[in-house]
């Protein structure tokens, strides 16, 4: 056993138990798979596609766009400062009690969070929209967290020589180099947000997603199509302008 | 200029890192005054880059104290600290400039410690800093690649860049920790030629860690050279003997 030891063996072993287990639990039986004219069946329902809802299911997914943005930039506006208390090297002794905070609100499921702010300024967009500033506010606090922990110590060390004050030495010893990675997470987060708006329509949080909801529990399958070709449409959208600011900001 | 004033001294100095049984550097009793261009010679693990480090309190002492015109200074008094910092220039092996940002921006860092975080960030440096930014980019020769970001820039250039954000420091002490250990002998030199005018022009007391002992012999009024962690040799370049080069460098 050159390459392989006991422990690799053991974890090996775990691995085929969790794999045997998962299809028993899930009913994973590719048989079934038999039955994939029922797909077919359904998807013809969706075509022709009803045009004339396109313009009004455009402006609802710009609601959604807008929730999506709003609530990624305003998630990373506060994940910057709390990005600082939850790493090592810059939280002190605060470094503990603020990871435990980011993690607790990172356990809440978004769309519990939703359902919690519809009680206080009611069903729409705007419900949606905190839901998502208070969990990408913790998420890209810990990410970015991480990525000043791991940040080259030599720029730091520098703005300590230069007598700078701590604010300005955390700002300009540590932001510039890890910049390009926050972008990257913040990208993937908007793009995460857009999806999650989706499912925030579900309960009443506006936007395409709800649309999508309401044709789907009504039948109205030619319009459903027109909401996922839209739904499409805004994710490759997003996604395309991640990557060409990403690589810009190199 | 006055001559023969004590700036900077450290007593019965000790570093101890982590559990380590052996002290990086141990029993060191130097004292440093204006004008003085010291080279500190060893090899690697002698120390060299822990002492230079603690004068200006980036390496803490274990045992000992540091001071800085009779004025000690320890990590826990943050703000003196600061203010001590700021009137020492430092350049480092790996230049650590601030990456993304141009030269001149780099330049203006060197300010931070004159400023409050505010200023800092909204770059409200006066006019007379403006001016003397300028003035020591054209001194190290980088001003028409003041608009260029630092990634782009070659070895020799981004130390230059580093040489000037410690000078629009007006440092009264630049400190260099094997600035030229990653430059070819030519740039080095180049290097050397840059600080040595700049210290001469402004009465500094410079010191330097190097590995070439033929850069040392050739720049440095005094040579410091450390062996484990002590000082074996303190005096005028024309005492170090070939005898005593040869015992800094073996085992």
């Amino acid at each position: 056993m050159a390459w392989v030891n006991w422990k690799h063996l053991f974890y090996g072993l775990l691995v085929i138990v969790g794999f045997v287990w998962s299809i028993h639990i899930t009913g994973f039986d590719l048989t079934k798979l038999k039955a994939l004219a029922n797909m077919v069946d359904f998807l013809s329902n969706w075509f022709p596609l009803q045009l004339e809802v396109v313009p009004r299911m455009l402006e609802a997914s710009l609601v959604t766009l807008g929730m999506a943005f709003l609530g990624s930039i305003l998630g990373l506006i506060f994940a910057l400062p709390l990005s600082l208390l939850a790493a090592k090297n810059t939280a002190g002794r605060f470094y503990r009690g603020s990871r435990i905070f980011l993690s607790f609100f990172r356990s809440i499921p978004e769309i519990v969070l939703g359902l919690m702010f519809l009680t206080v300024v009611g069903p729409g967009p705007f419900a949606a929209t905190l839901a998502i500033i208070v969990h990408n506010s913790s998420v890209l606090g810990k990410l970015i967290g991480e990525l000043i922990e791991a940040a080259d110590k030599g720029p730091q060390e520098a703005m300590k020589a230069v007598g700078a004050p701590s604010i300005t030495r955390a700002l300009f010893g540590i932001f510039p180099q890890i910049w390009p990675n926050v972008l990257s997470h913040y990208f993937y987060r908007f793009e995460v947000a857009v999806r999650t708006s989706l499912i925030l329509g579900l309960v009443g949080g506006g936007g395409i997603g709800q649309q999508l909801f309401i044709h789907f529990k009504t039948f109205q399958y030619s319009t459903v199509a027109v909401d996922v070709l839209l739904i499409m449409l805004i994710v490759i959208a997003v996604d395309f302008l991640g990557s060409r600011v990403r690589q810009d900001v190199m | 200029m006055l001559c023969n004033d004590e700036l900077l001294k450290i007593t019965n100095g000790k570093v101890t890192y982590g559990r380590s049984d052996t002290p990086a550097i141990h029993d060191v009793n130097l004292t440093f005054t204006r004008g003085e261009f010291v080279c500190v010679l060893g090899k690697t693990g002698a120390g060299k880059s822990t002492l230079i480090r603690t004068l200006n309190g980036l390496q803490p002492l274990s045992e000992g104290t540091v001071s800085y015109q009779n004025q000690t200074y320890s990590l826990k008094e943050a703000e003196a600290l600061r203010k001590i910092r700021r009137n020492m220039g430092m350049i480092f092996q790996q230049h650590q400039l601030i990456p993304r940002l141009s030269v001149l921006q780099n330049v203006y860092t060197g300010l931070f410690g004159f400023h409050s975080t505010f200023q800092n960030v909204l770059g409200l440096f006066t006019d007379v800093e403006k001016s003397k930014a300028r003035q020591i980019l054209e001194q190290v020769e980088l001003l028409p690649l003041q608009h260029q970001r630092v990634d782009s820039l070659s070895g020799g250039q981004k130390q230059r860049v580093g040489i000037a954000r410690a000078l629009i420091q007006s440092p009264e002490v630049f400190l260099g920790d094997e600035p030229v250990a990653s430059l070819d002998p030519g740039t080095a030199d180049r290097i050397f030629q840059l600080i040595k005018k700049a210290h001469e022009e402004q009465g500094l007391l410079t010191i330097i860690n190097v590995h070439s002992v033929k850069l040392a012999l050739h720049y440095a009024t005094r040579i410091i050279a450390l062996k484990e962690g002590r000082v074996v040799f303190d005096d005028v370049p024309e005492n170090l003997t070939e005898e005593l080069q040869d015992s800094l460098y073996e085992r």
